[in-house]
């Protein structure tokens, strides 16, 4: 079930917010339960024949997880990794399976039959956030082992399908706490804030952008040739739908969570403002950044700056064990995480470059850019990484790369004659470019939104409240409107991950 | 946000700001469903008089036709069999009574499957003739479909129609008299629904079509492996075949279904068999279907006096005279498949032509000026 279906939003939605509502009152744990159980009708209501994956998983990290907490070394390490490589072999038959003998077969030759295995929905997710459990309940950073609440954890709707990625501490925290669930108007005013906001930056901005990039990245894909001006409003648009669509899903998640009571961290802090590759990734995809950086980049470094204070290094080679491996490493499992292709992992490779190349200036203390050169270059890496994320291969990536770069005046060629030009409605494209710059650049983000109308509901004087009274005004029909457009309903971009 | 519980005024205040957000989001939702119902551009309620159909919005315009104007067969499919209109059907005194022809343009099976179930559904139907298109097959996506308007369990609130800003456009054009500025492509008449413009192309735009398709390619080596890797093919494409026709078709034994693979030109056919597994899941198919008593089979590539010849054809497409051969095919039962294996053995024959053919094309593209 999409969040901007008519389906979840007329039926799914007040029933489930519902059911909890009566439930909490009386029973925490039946509350906790009718949620465990909407979450898994969420997920099955997509995909039931998927839904034995996540009750498996679920149930082998649970058990995992005791025997982890109730042993001591070696048995509690031994335990740990067969969790971590289960996970991990779990995840790989599902989502690597047909990469891997595809690429055998391309790399060394052979004919084995690839398996068309479809990949169940939100594994990467699921998958992730357990083996961080996993890691915790090791390290003695968790006991709460209560089966219900790791349950909830785990199949929470709200971030089941796209993140954002949860950590089990603020969630187990939360779930296990009555006060939480009970219901809080100013947390429904500030849910709603963050769904309408959501609901709108998907369809009204994200869906129609898709549907002038789509087409362009179609024709690469089978071959045609694009122009520099088809190739850069291609990469511009997709970028700019990404970003809406899921940011977008990440503050519907934020925003239905929290008509549970339940907080759940944000996913983006206007990203597109960033002047350098590593304040991006600190504001893009937060959730997925901070778990990998928490478990892969930081106890790699430290290991290989220990390494290195021990052999006593000097700074370069310092520099590149603390910095550049593990950032690297970091980078490539973030491509490999998105997807099992090519592609992806030439998106993580080219992204941990790029970081490194600018941590290496940072550290050799040359002198940085003014802010709009930095954003520039900034923004050109990121579109250039996006060709190599959203394209179907990298044949289909390096023809757009290669239009990109084949710039030459308006009028001269490259913007004139292209029929993949001539079936672009120019005015949608100029309009819908406006706004989604004007939103992106101009306009505060979700969470400052959301933390002004927090701020006005907790004021009494009669300004606030005339203040409050049209922003909540302007927020319904905001949500009527993206309503209005449910028809063209199509699915978040990261929910194939 | 988390914290004491708030106090009954905050309360009362809390849920002041609620209601306004449920007003404003409401009553526009309510608004325009009132206009769309009253309107109802696609007649989904009741017959629009005088008559409108739409081209580009056909999605949408299906279950009116089907809801509110009478007819006893149907033909189901993509664009490739648009032009097979009711009045051909009409001229060969077959027992199917009226036909009316509810393909839609780029369509996937799955598309075509609601169609033609919501038709069964809604009035006792006679023969379905249906169009397997290979796009069709291998593709499937269902966004922009709306299902609601072909579910009997909303027929009372179409929500999908009803609370739809772009028919709210629609509503808001007829109501005001301007359909110029509408995008739905009115017509009026459902044979002029349904009809696709055949825009024929040169012999060297065709020859160019081919050059570009394989070059690089070795045309011996891909017929060869098509010849011998011919099926049925088990994959996707076939279980979703299965998960959506098969039951239509068991459901509904009172109903004659004439399945029929268009007739695609011979390039083609070469294309998909050596570089896709369509061919393989047509076999697939066709073997699926073929034993069932309500079923009969037409495999209309078996027509090689228009298949070989590029000149009635666009792109994808067949002229119209094709569309008066392929109602001729279909009532006198002549390309009927009987036997797989003999079915089996021709599309063999028809591979290595349409290699020799292509290897023909690519040999001569030296003297071939393609832009």
């Amino acid at each position: 079930m999409l969040f901007n279906s008519y389906e979840f939003i007329f039926l799914f939605m007040p029933v489930a917010v519902a059911g909890f509502a009566l439930l909490s009152r009386r029973h925490h744990k039946a509350a906790l339960l009718w949620l465990t159980v909407v979450s898994l009708v969420f997920y099955a209501y997509w995909d039931w024949h998927s839904i034995w994956i996540l009750l498996a998983s679920m149930v082998f990290n649970f058990v995992c997880s005791l025997i982890i907490g109730r042993s001591a070394d070696p048995v509690s390490r031994r335990c740990l990794v067969f969790g971590i490589a289960g996970n991990l072999v779990w995840l790989g038959i599902f989502k690597y399976a047909g990469f891997a003998v595809q690429a055998t077969n391309d790399i060394a030759g052979t004919h084995f039959a690839v398996p068309a295995i479809t990949l169940p929905l939100g594994i990467s997710f699921f998958t992730f956030t357990q083996i961080a459990y996993l890691v915790d309940v090791y390290l003695r950073q968790t006991s709460d082992h209560d089966p219900l609440r790791y349950s909830l954890f785990v199949s929470y709707f709200p971030h089941l399908i796209a993140g954002p990625i949860l950590h089990h501490k603020p969630m187990m925290g939360q779930f296990a706490d009555p006060a939480v669930a009970r219901l809080r108007i100013d947390n429904w005013i500030i849910g709603l804030t963050y769904f309408s906001i959501g609901l709108a930056k998907k369809l009204l901005l994200a869906d129609p952008l898709g549907a002038i990039a789509s087409p362009l990245f179609r024709t690469a894909q089978y071959g045609g040739d694009l122009s520099a001006g088809a190739a850069w409003i291609a990469t511009s648009t997709y970028t700019l739908q990404l970003y809406f669509d899921f940011s977008g899903y990440s503050d519907m998640a934020v925003g239905l969570s929290l008509l549970f009571g339940v907080r759940i961290p944000v996913n983006f802090l206007s990203p597109l403002k960033a002047t350098s590759v590593t304040e991006i990734w600190r504001r893009w995809h937060i959730s997925l950044m901070n778990l990998l950086r928490d478990y892969i980049y930081t106890p790699l470094s430290l290991m290989l700056a220990r390494y290195a204070v021990r052999r006593r290094l000097g700074k370069w080679p310092m520099f590149l064990l603390a910095v550049v491996i593990p950032v690297n490493i970091t980078f490539l499992v973030s491509g490999i995480w998105h997807g099992a292709g090519w592609t992806f992992i030439v998106f993580g490779i080219f992204t941990g470059l790029a970081m490194t190349l600018e941590a290496a200036w940072r550290r050799a203390a040359l002198p940085g850019l003014p802010g709009v050169a930095a954003w520039f270059f900034t923004m050109l890496i990121f579109l250039v990484s996006l060709v190599l994320f959203r394209s179907a291969d990298l044949a289909t990536a390096q023809r757009i790369l290669t239009a990109m770069v084949q710039i030459s005046l308006p009028g001269a060629g490259s913007w004139t004659g292209d029929p993949n030009l001539v079936a672009i409605n120019f005015r949608r494209l100029v309009t819908l470019a406006t706004l989604a710059s004007a939103i992106v650049f101009l306009a505060p983000n979700s969470v400052q939104i959301a933390e002004t109308i927090q701020r006005l509901v907790a004021r009494r004087e009669a300004a606030s409240a005339r203040l409050l009274s049209v922003s909540m005004a302007g927020l319904g029909l905001l949500f009527a409107v993206s309503v209005l457009n449910l028809g063209k309903a199509s699915a978040f971009l990261y929910f194939q991950f | 946000m988390n914290g004491e519980p708030a106090s009954t005024t905050g309360i009362k205040r809390g849920l002041k700001y609620l209601a306004i957000w449920a007003v404003f989001a409401l009553l526009p939702l309510a608004a325009v469903a009132a206009v769309n119902f009253v309107v109802d551009p696609f007649q989904f309620f009741r017959a629009s008089n005088p008559p409108h159909f739409s081209n580009s919005m056909q999605r949408y315009q299906h279950p009116g036709v089907i809801r509110n104007y009478p007819f006893d067969s149907l033909v189901a499919g993509t664009s490739i069999v648009g032009n097979l209109q009711g009045e051909l059907f009409a001229s060969k005194q077959l027992d199917s009574g009226r036909v009316q022809n509810l393909a839609f343009w780029a369509s996937t099976l799955r598309e075509s499957a609601y169609v033609v179930d919501y038709a069964l559904k809604m009035k006792p139907i006679h023969t379905v003739y249906w169009g397997v298109g290979r796009q069709a097959i291998m593709q499937d996506y269902q966004s922009e479909f709306p299902n609601c308007m072909y579910s009997r369990v909303w027929s009372w609130f179409p929500y999908c129609y009803l609370l739809n800003a772009d028919i709210f456009m629609e509503s808001l054009w007829i109501a005001l008299n301007r359909k110029g500025l509408s995008e739905a492509g009115w017509v009026n008449s459902l044979q002029e629904w349904k009809a696709v413009p055949f825009r024929p192309r040169s012999r060297q735009a065709a020859a160019c079509e081919i050059v570009r398709a394989v070059k690089g390619d070795d045309i011996a080596a891909l017929t060869r492996v098509a010849r011998e890797n011919l099926g049925p093919l088990e994959g996707p494409e076939i279980n979703r075949f299965r998960e959506l026709v098969l039951p239509i078709v068991q459901a509904n034994r009172q109903v004659r279904f004439k399945f029929f693979f268009t007739p695609f030109q011979l390039w083609q056919f070469w294309y998909n068999s050596a570089k896709g597994r369509a061919l393989r899941t047509e076999l697939a198919i066709m073997q699926t279907l073929i034993n069932e008593p309500n079923v009969e089979f037409h495999d209309l590539t078996a027509m090689v006096w228009f298949t070989h010849n590029p000149d009635r054809y666009d792109y994808i497409h067949y002229d119209l005279e094709g569309a008066r051969e392929v109602v001729d095919a279909l009532a006198s039962g002549t390309m009927r498949v009987t036997s797989m294996e003999r079915q089996k053995q021709l599309w063999l024959g028809e591979i290595q032509a349409a290699g020799d053919m292509v290897q023909e094309v690519v040999s001569q593209s030296a003297t071939t000026k393609c832009p």
